[in-house]
C-alpha cells in the first residue's frame, strides 16, 4: 500500500499540475481580496492561458493543491519557494481560493502536512513566511501550527489609504519536532 | 536648490562598465561573504565573463524601471570600490530593498557612510520611496553598524536562516522610513 504522507484528516496535498489546475487557479485571481491576502504586488486577474504559461516555465517547483477529504474538492494551494539549500531555509506560501473554507482549520492542517514534508523529506532546518497585518486569520493559523513571530517590516504596504506592516514568522525543525511529540503523547 | 544626487565629496555613483568592472568584481568574489549576495545557490567565485553577462542582464531588467544598479567609484582615480543595487522596487507601496557591497572592510570603513548617504538620497529624493530596507546576516557587523548609524531600525530577525563557517546565523532586516530620514537631516542641519 502507498504510504501517503500528503494526507491528513481534513485535507490532502496533491501536486499542482498544468492541465488539471490552471483553470481554477485563474478563477481565484478574480477575487481581489484573495489576491491581496496572497501577494503584495498589485492585484491582477490572470487567464487560464497565463497560468499555463507559468507552468511551462522550466523550473523545479514544490507546489501543491489542497484537496478536501474525502470528496477531493480543490480549495487552495501551498508550496515552498526561495529555497536556500546551503542554509536549509525556504519560504512557504499558502492560499485558500475557496472562501467557504476559510477559518475552519483546512489551511492549518495543510500547513502542518507541508512542514512534515519540508523537515522530514526535504531536510530543511527552518521554514519562513511573510503575512500581512490585515490578515489576522492567517496569523492565528500560523501561530497554531507553531510558527514564531520574528519581526515586522513597518508600514511596508499601502492599501486602501493606510499603511500596514508585513510580519515575518519562522519555525525551526527542532521546534516542529517537539510539537509533534507533544501531539503524539496527547493522543 | 538642487543637490547633486550621484556626486559625493569622495565618491560617486556611476554606470556599470561591464568590460572593466567584471574583471575587478570577479576578484572580490573569492571572498564568499561577498559572493553569497550574487547568487541564490551555494556561493562560489564568479568569473569576469559570467559577471559581464550578469550586468548585461541587469541592464536589460532595469529598463522596466523596477530596479537600479550603480557602480560606486572613488573620485580621485575613478576606481571601482563597490556597488549599490536596488533589485526590486515595489512601486505600489513605495518601498524598496537595496544592497550595498564594498570590495573590502577597509573600503567600507572609509567610504561606507558617504555611500549610504548617496543611496538614501537617491531612494528618498529621487525614487520618492516611503521606506527602504536592507537585509544583512548577523556576522556582517561592520555593515550592521553602518546602517544603524544611518538611522535604520532592526525590524526582523530570522533565526538561524543562513549557514556559514560551520554554523547558522540570524538574518536581520533593517528598515528606515522617509519621515525618519528627513527628521535626521533636519537635526543634522540644526547642529
Amino acid at each position: 500500500m502507498i504510504r501517503d504522507t500528503f494526507s491528513g484528516k481534513l485535507v490532502r496535498l496533491v501536486l499542482a499540475e498544468r492541465e488539471k489546475h490552471s483553470e481554477i487557479l485563474a478563477a481565484w485571481t478574480r477575487d481581489s481580496e484573495y489576491n491581496r491576502l496572497e501577494d503584495a504586488g498589485p492585484a491582477v486577474v490572470l487567464s487560464t492561458g497565463q497560468i499555463k504559461g507559468y507552468f511551462d516555465q522550466d523550473e523545479d517547483r514544490y507546489l501543491f493543491m489542497i484537496e478536501t477529504l474525502p470528496d477531493g474538492k480543490v480549495i487552495g494551494l501551498i508550496g515552498l519557494d526561495h529555497l536556500n539549500w546551503p542554509s536549509g531555509d525556504a519560504f512557504v506560501g499558502i492560499g485558500l481560493g475557496e472562501r467557504d473554507y476559510w477559518g475552519k482549520g483546512y489551511g492549518t492542517e495543510a500547513m502542518n502536512i507541508l512542514l512534515g514534508y519540508a523537515f522530514q523529506e526535504v531536510g530543511l532546518k527552518r521554514v519562513s513566511l511573510t503575512v500581512f497585518e490585515y490578515n489576522p486569520r492567517a496569523i492565528r493559523s500560523y501561530e497554531k501550527v507553531g510558527f514564531q513571530h520574528e519581526g515586522r517590516l513597518r508600514k511596508a504596504l499601502n492599501r486602501d489609504g493606510r499603511r500596514w506592516d508585513i510580519l515575518f514568522m519562522g519555525i525551526l525543525r527542532q521546534e516542529w519536532e517537539k510539537l509533534q511529540e507533544v501531539e503524539r503523547s496527547g493522543e | 536648490m538642487h543637490k547633486q544626487l550621484f556626486q559625493g565629496p569622495m565618491i560617486h555613483l556611476a554606470a556599470i562598465d561591464p568590460e572593466k568592472d567584471g574583471a575587478v568584481e570577479a576578484g572580490w568574489t573569492y571572498d564568499l561573504d561577498y559572493a553569497r549576495d550574487l547568487r541564490s545557490g551555494p556561493a562560489r567565485p564568479l568569473g569576469a565573463l559570467e559577471l559581464r553577462k550578469h550586468y548585461d542582464d541587469l541592464a536589460k531588467k532595469a529598463e522596466h524601471g523596477n530596479q537600479f544598479h550603480f557602480a560606486i567609484r572613488r573620485n580621485e582615480d575613478d576606481e571601482l570600490i563597490g556597488f549599490v543595487r536596488f533589485p526590486n522596487i515595489f512601486w505600489t507601496h513605495a518601498a524598496a530593498i537595496f544592497c550595498l557591497a564594498f570590495s573590502d572592510a577597509a573600503i567600507l570603513a572609509r567610504f561606507g557612510s558617504e555611500a549610504i548617504e548617496l543611496t538614501l538620497c537617491f531612494g528618498f529624493r529621487e525614487l520618492n520611496l516611503y521606506r527602504m530596507e536592507t537585509i544583512l546576516p548577523a556576522y556582517k557587523v561592520e555593515a550592521i553598524a553602518l546602517v544603524e548609524g544611518a538611522g535604520f531600525l532592526m525590524e526582523v530577525r530570522r533565526r538561524a536562516a543562513i549557514y556559514r563557517d560551520g554554523r547558522s546565523w540570524d538574518v536581520l532586516h533593517f528598515g528606515l522610513l522617509q519621515d525618519e530620514w528627513k527628521a535626521r537631516e533636519l537635526e543634522a542641519l540644526a547642529l
